[in-house]
C-alpha cells in the first residue's frame, strides 16, 4: 500500500502545480502584453490597437479607424486618438487603411519609447490551443478574456483571406486589439464578435504584416493581379472529373485582358507558381494561394505552369506574366469590401462611380466604356429618369462619357445652360436604353453670393456645386479675389473679392466654413455684406467657422438661434449668441449648420434651398 | 262661365295622374333592380352549384403546426398555431385534392376528409413547397366532378366573386357561400394577391369564383391568391403530382404566334426631351428571320398606333393597350403605324407559327433545359447564343445539390456549354451527352456553364440523388 502512497503524492503535487502553472500563463501574459495594448477613439466610435514598434505605429483593423462616408470608404476618421494603458494620449494619423483584409496602421508620436509586441505566426496555429484576447469592450476598461482556436480557416465569411475562430469573447471595441497564443506572441487581430454567442473571428497577424508593410510604402494596400481571370480550388470530385492532381482552376478569362493576352485559357489547371507546387484541395487553401500571389510586390513577373486539356489528355503549358495593380474592389465584391469613392449630384439624386470589371460582372455589362451608376433616388431627377444604381452610363446628350469626371463635368456645362432635358444614353445589362433627365431647377435664377477664405475652406465646392446645378446664380467671393484653393492642387474659380460684392444684387449670402474661415471673422467686408442683406431681409446663412462672421455683424441677428461646430459655442456665447448645437439651425431666414461632415452639410444646404424657393 | 268646383275636380284629377305615373315609374325602377338582384343571386346560386360539388372538408395535423419557437426582436416567441381545419378542392375525376398549405410528406401526422357529411379515406400525395400548395388523394371508388384548374377566370378589379367554404363536424358540415367583389390586386414577390369584400380570408383553401363558376383566387395563408399568376407552376404540380396531362390544344395550334418584335413602352422623359410622342412603343429589338424584320421593322422605330387604333397611353398601360391590340393569333395579320426619323410610315406584318421551344428534361440529372431563342437572349441578357438554357433545377438532383451558400452545382439561367466534355449547342447536343453519361455511369461529370457573363465549371456528383436499387432513371419529355 505504501508503497503507492509516494507516487500519488507526486502526482497530486504536479497537478496542483500544473493548474498554477496554467493560471501563471495568463497572469504572465497579461502582465507582458498589456503595456502594448491601446484603446483607439475617434468622431464616431473606437476600438482597440496594439503597438507594433518603439517608435509609435500601431495595427488595428481597417474599420476601427473608417470615417464611415457611404459615399468614399476609403476616407478615414477625421480625429483619431490613441489611449495607451498609462492613461496617456496621443493624437494618431491613418498610414494605411482597409476594410478587407480588415486592417489599418495608425502612427503616434510618443515622447518615450513604447513596448512593441512580439509577434506570432497564424499560418501554425491549431485547432484547440489555447488564446488569449485583450481589448477594451464597449469602452476604456481593459478586458483580458481567453479561450481556444475554434477553427483555424474560416473561408465561409466572404472575406478576402481565410480568418481564426475563436472562443475567447470578442465584444464591440474588441475589435482591432491582438489575439495572443500561450507564448504571448500575437497571432491575429480580433476584428468580428460573430452574431452568436463564442464566435470571434480574428484576421491572422501575417496578413495584417503584409499589410503594414504596404501601407508603409505606398499608404495603401497594392493588390496585386493578373487581370482578368476567376480562379477556384480543385476538390476531389473535380481532380476525377478533371483528371488531374490537383492545382488552382481557371474558371474565367476575361476575353481582351492581360491574362487572356498572356494566354491563359479557361479551364487551365495552375500546378506550380515560380516552380513551387501549387495546389489547392478546398478552398481556404485556395485563398492561401491567392493571397499568395496578391501579396507579390506589384511588377513581380511570375512563371505559371499549367495542365490544359487536349484532345487525348493534356499539355503542359508555362505562362510568364507581369503582375499588376488589381482595380480597386467595389462594395459588394466581399464581406465589408469597398474601395471605390462615389461623386453625387445631390440636387439630381446620382451617386456614380469609376467602372472596374467586377462591377461588370455583377450588373451583367459588357464592355463598353461607361460610368457606374450606384445610387439613384426615386424621388430626384435622375431616378424619376429612370436610372438605377448598376446602370452604366454611356453617353450625355450624344458625347461619350467614360469616367466619373467627365460624366460629372458633362452634366454641369448643361446644367449651367439650364437645359430643360438632359439626354441620357445607359445600358442596363445589355440593353441601351434612352432617357432623359429634367432638373428641377428649384432656385432658379436665384443670385448667391458665397462668400469663402482663400484657402482651407471647406465644402466649398459642395455649396458651390449643389446650388448652381439647383439653377441659382452663385458667385464666389474671397478676401483677395483669386481662386479658392481647395488643397490637392485643386481650385475653384472665384468671381470677386468681397469688397466689390453689391447688396443690391444679391438674394442670399452663405458664408463658408472651414479652419480658413476663421480667417474671416474680422474680415469688415464680409461683415457689411451679412449685415446689409440681414438688414433688406435677404437670406442669410453660415455653416462651421463661417457662423461666427455672423455673430460678429452683432445687433439683430444675435437674436437668431445659430449653431456652430460645439469647439466654437464658448465664443458665441461670450457674443450671448443664441447657440442651439444642432446640426441645422433656420431661424426665419438665418440659417446655420455645424458643418460637421456631408450629411450634415446635405441638410443645411436643403434648409438653404428650401428658403430660397 | 267659371265653375270653380269644375275647376277643383281638375286640379285634383291632374294631381292624382302626376302621383300616380310616378308610382309606376318607380314601381318600374324597383322591378329592374329586383330583376338585376335576382340574376345576380342566381349566378351564386349557379356558381355554388357548380363548385359545391367540388369541395371537401379537410382536417389535417402535422407537425409544425401547433406553431414555431421563432426569433423575434424580444426573444423566442411561438408563433400563433395553424387551424387544421380547411377546404379542399378536388382537381381530378380521381379524386386528387389541393390544398393551399404546403405539407411535408412525412410531417402529416392525421388527414381526415369529408365528403359533405360523409367521411372517406384521404391520403397525401405531395406538397410544393414553392408554391406552398399539397396535394391529397380521396380514396373512394365514386367518380368526382373536379374544379378545371385550366379553364381560370381573372382577378380584375370590379369583379363579382362568390368563395364557398366548408365548416367541420361541430357545425355539421355546412357550407358557407359569400359574394364579393374585388377591390384590388397587388404583387407578392412573382405571384399576385388580391382583396375583396365578404371574403374571409381565415377560411384556408376555400375557392373564389367568378360568377361563370371559373377559378381566380384560393385563400392561402390569410390572403387570397390569384390563382392565374401561379398557372403554369400550378400546372406543372398538378401534372407531376396526378399525371392527368392539361388537354392539348389541336396540332394546328401548336406552336406560339410569333411576330419577332421586342419592345416596350417609350421612355416618356426621353419623348418630351426629343419631341417624339410620349405614348407609343418603342422597338428595342427585331428578332432575325421574323415577320417584323422581314416587314421592314428596325429598333427605334416608335409604334403608335395598331391597325389604326391609336396607342393614347404611357407607361405600363401603354404596354397593356398594344399587347390588347396585337391579338396574337398565328395567321393574323396586323398593321402598325410607327415614327421613325420623324416620319410616320406604315408597315402591315403577321403573326406566324413559332415551333414551341424545344425542350428537354433529365430527372437522373435534376435539370429542365430549353434551346436559346432571339427573346431568351435579348430577354434574360444572355451573353451567348449557343447553349442551352437551364429552366429549371429539381431539388436533391445532382445539379440541385448546393456546392455553396446559396448555390448549386448548376442553377436556373445558367447556359450549358460542355458536358462531359462534349461541346453543347443545342438540346439534342446535351440529350446526346445525357445519353453517354447514362451508357457510362461516371461518378462525377464536368459541366461548363455560363452564368452571367462569366463561365464556370461545376461538377456533377452522379450518385447524389440515387435511391439504393433504383434502376428507374431516365427521362421526359
Amino acid at each position: 500500500m505504501t508503497k503507492y502512497l509516494l507516487p500519488t503524492i507526486v502526482l497530486t503535487l504536479w497537478l496542483i502545480q500544473l493548474r498554477v502553472n496554467a493560471d501563471d500563463i495568463a497572469n504572465d501574459i497579461f502582465k507582458e502584453v498589456d503595456p502594448s495594448v491601446v484603446a483607439i477613439q475617434h468622431e464616431r466610435a473606437g476600438g482597440s490597437g496594439f503597438i507594433v514598434s518603439e517608435d509609435g505605429y500601431i495595427l488595428t483593423n481597417g474599420h476601427v479607424v473608417n470615417g464611415g462616408d457611404g459615399e468614399d470608404p476609403t476616407k478615414p476618421a477625421k480625429s483619431i486618438t490613441v489611449i495607451l494603458n498609462d492613461e496617456t494620449r496621443y493624437k494618431a494619423k491613418v498610414v494605411g487603411h482597409s476594410l478587407d483584409p480588415d486592417v489599418a496602421l495608425i502612427k503616434i508620436e510618443p515622447n518615450t519609447k513604447l513596448l512593441p509586441v512580439k509577434i506570432g505566426d497564424a499560418e501554425k496555429i491549431k485547432i484547440g490551443e489555447k488564446v488569449f484576447a485583450v481589448g477594451m469592450p464597449f469602452g476604456l476598461k481593459r478586458t483580458f478574456t481567453s479561450g481556444i482556436i475554434s477553427n483555424d480557416r474560416r473561408t465561409d465569411l466572404g472575406t478576402y483571406t481565410w480568418v481564426l475562430q475563436t472562443d475567447a469573447a470578442i465584444n464591440p471595441g474588441n475589435s482591432g486589439g491582438p489575439l495572443f497564443n500561450q507564448q504571448g506572441e500575437v497571432i491575429g487581430l480580433n476584428t468580428y464578435g460573430g452574431g452568436g454567442n463564442n464566435l470571434g473571428f480574428t484576421v491572422p497577424i501575417n496578413v495584417a504584416l503584409v499589410m503594414k508593410d504596404n501601407y508603409l510604402k505606398h499608404g495603401r494596400f497594392r493588390r496585386a493581379a493578373l487581370p482578368y481571370m476567376q480562379m477556384g480550388e480543385i476538390n476531389d470530385e473535380m481532380k476525377k472529373a478533371f483528371g488531374v492532381d490537383g492545382g488552382v482552376l481557371v474558371h474565367y478569362v476575361m476575353p481582351g485582358t492581360k491574362a487572356e493576352k498572356d494566354g491563359f485559357r479557361l479551364g487551365d489547371v495552375i500546378v506550380e507558381l515560380n516552380g513551387a507546387p501549387v495546389k489547392a484541395d478546398n478552398h481556404a487553401d485556395f485563398l492561401s494561394f491567392r493571397w499568395k500571389l496578391v501579396s507579390m510586390p506589384v511588377d513581380t513577373r511570375v512563371a505559371f505552369k499549367v495542365m490544359r486539356r487536349t484532345n487525348d489528355g493534356h499539355e503542359t503549358v508555362t505562362i510568364e506574366s507581369a503582375l499588376e495593380e488589381d482595380e480597386p474592389m467595389p462594395r459588394g465584391a466581399g464581406r465589408n469590401i469597398g474601395e471605390i469613392p462615389e461623386t453625387r449630384i445631390d440636387v439630381l439624386g446620382i451617386g456614380f462611380r469609376r467602372m472596374v470589371r467586377i462591377a461588370r460582372l455583377m450588373h451583367k455589362l459588357d464592355d463598353a466604356p461607361g460610368v457606374w451608376v450606384t445610387w439613384a433616388d426615386g424621388s430626384l431627377p435622375a431616378g424619376k429618369a429612370g436610372l438605377r444604381a448598376g446602370d452604366m452610363i454611356v453617353e450625355v446628350e450624344g458625347q461619350p462619357v467614360t469616367t466619373p469626371d467627365e460624366f460629372e463635368a458633362a452634366i454641369e456645362r448643361h446644367l449651367t445652360a439650364k437645359k430643360e432635358h438632359i439626354v441620357i444614353r445607359f445600358m442596363r445589362q445589355k440593353e441601351i436604353e434612352l432617357t432623359a433627365i429634367k432638373p428641377y431647377y428649384d432656385i432658379k435664377d436665384k443670385k448667391i453670393a458665397l462668400i469663402a477664405p482663400d484657402a482651407d475652406g471647406e465644402y466649398v465646392k459642395m455649396v458651390y456645386k449643389t446650388l448652381f446645378s439647383d439653377g441659382a446664380n452663385v458667385t464666389i467671393a474671397t478676401p483677395s479675389g483669386n481662386p479658392v484653393d481647395l488643397g490637392g492642387g485643386e481650385s475653384l474659380n472665384t468671381n470677386s473679392t468681397i469688397e466689390t460684392l453689391d447688396p443690391e444684387a444679391f438674394d442670399a449670402v452663405i458664408v463658408a466654413g472651414g479652419d480658413g474661415a476663421e480667417g474671416l471673422w474680422e474680415n469688415r467686408a464680409a461683415i457689411d455684406f451679412v449685415q446689409k442683406l440681414f438688414g433688406k431681409k435677404k437670406t442669410v446663412c453660415a455653416y462651421g467657422a463661417g457662423v461666427l462672421v455672423l455673430a460678429n455683424a452683432g445687433g439683430k441677428l444675435l437674436e437668431k438661434k445659430l449653431t456652430a461646430p460645439e469647439k466654437y459655442s464658448k465664443i458665441l456665447g461670450d457674443k450671448n449668441a443664441k447657440y442651439t448645437g444642432k446640426t441645422v439651425e433656420r431661424d426665419e431666414k438665418v440659417i446655420t449648420g455645424n458643418g460637421f461632415d456631408k450629411a450634415a452639410m446635405r441638410s443645411f444646404l436643403s434648409r438653404v434651398r428650401l428658403s430660397l424657393r | 262661365m267659371h265653375n270653380p268646383r269644375w275647376l277643383i275636380v281638375l286640379t285634383l284629377s291632374a294631381a292624382l295622374c302626376a302621383r300616380l305615373s310616378a308610382q309606376e315609374a318607380e314601381t318600374g325602377r324597383a322591378a329592374l333592380g329586383r330583376e338585376m338582384l335576382y340574376a345576380l343571386q342566381d349566378a351564386v346560386k349557379e356558381a355554388k352549384r357548380k363548385i359545391g360539388p367540388a369541395l371537401v372538408h379537410l382536417h389535417v395535423s402535422a407537425a409544425g403546426m401547433g406553431g414555431q419557437m421563432v426569433q423575434t426582436p424580444f426573444g423566442m416567441a411561438r408563433t400563433r398555431g395553424t387551424d387544421p381545419n380547411m377546404t379542399g378542392i378536388i382537381i381530378s375525376k380521381n379524386g386528387h385534392v389541393l390544398i393551399p398549405m404546403f405539407f411535408e410528406k412525412d410531417k402529416v401526422e392525421r388527414l381526415e376528409a369529408w365528403l359533405g357529411d360523409k367521411e372517406c379515406r384521404a391520403k397525401f400525395v405531395a406538397g410544393d413547397k414553392q408554391l406552398q400548395m399539397s396535394i391529397l388523394k380521396l380514396e373512394t371508388d365514386q367518380e368526382f366532378s373536379p374544379i378545371d384548374i385550366y379553364g381560370l377566370g381573372s382577378a380584375d378589379v370590379g369583379n363579382w366573386v362568390v368563395s364557398v367554404f366548408t365548416l367541420g363536424k361541430e357545425r355539421e358540415f355546412a357550407t358557407f357561400t359569400t359574394l364579393g367583389m374585388i377591390g384590388g390586386t397587388a404583387p407578392s414577390g412573382a405571384e399576385v394577391q388580391f382583396n375583396a369584400t365578404n371574403i374571409n380570408v381565415q377560411k384556408t383553401g376555400a375557392p373564389v369564383v367568378d360568377l361563370e363558376g371559373r377559378l381566380v383566387g384560393l385563400i392561402r395563408n390569410n390572403s387570397v391568391l390569384a390563382v392565374e399568376s401561379v398557372r403554369d407552376a400550378l400546372e406543372k404540380f398538378v401534372e407531376q403530382t396526378t399525371g392527368e396531362k392539361k388537354k392539348k390544344k389541336d396540332d394546328d395550334e401548336k406552336g406560339q404566334p410569333f411576330i419577332g418584335i421586342i419592345a416596350a413602352a417609350i421612355n416618356e422623359q426621353y419623348a418630351e426631351a426629343v419631341g417624339l410622342p410620349k405614348s407609343g412603343i418603342w422597338v428595342k429589338h427585331v428578332l432575325d428571320d421574323s415577320p417584323a424584320k422581314e416587314a421592314g421593322l428596325m429598333p427605334q422605330d416608335l409604334i403608335v398606333a395598331v391597325d389604326g387604333k391609336a396607342i393614347e397611353r404611357t407607361g405600363g398601360n401603354a404596354m397593356k393597350f398594344y399587347t390588347s391590340l396585337l391579338k396574337p393569333e398565328i395567321g393574323r395579320e396586323i398593321g402598325l403605324k410607327i415614327l421613325r426619323n420623324g416620319e410616320e410610315m406604315e408597315f402591315r406584318t403577321k403573326f406566324v407559327k413559332r415551333d414551341e421551344d424545344k425542350t428537354y428534361q433529365a430527372d437522373d440529372v435534376g435539370i429542365s433545359v430549353k434551346n436559346l431563342t432571339g427573346t431568351d437572349y435579348y430577354g434574360k441578357s444572355l451573353f451567348t447564343t449557343e447553349g442551352v438554357l437551364v429552366t429549371e433545377i429539381k431539388r436533391g438532383s445532382p445539379a440541385g445539390s448546393s456546392v455553396r451558400y446559396g448555390s448549386t452545382a448548376i442553377m436556373q439561367n445558367d447556359v450549358i456549354l460542355e458536358f462531359m466534355g462534349q461541346e453543347v449547342k443545342t438540346v439534342d447536343d446535351l440529350r446526346n451527352a445525357i445519353e453517354r453519361v447514362r451508357a457510362e455511369k461516371p461518378d462525377f461529370v464536368l459541366v461548363k456553364l455560363l452564368r452571367g457573363r462569366m463561365t464556370e465549371f461545376s461538377v456533377l456528383n452522379m450518385k447524389i440523388g440515387e435511391k439504393a436499387g433504383d434502376g428507374s432513371k431516365g427521362d421526359s419529355k
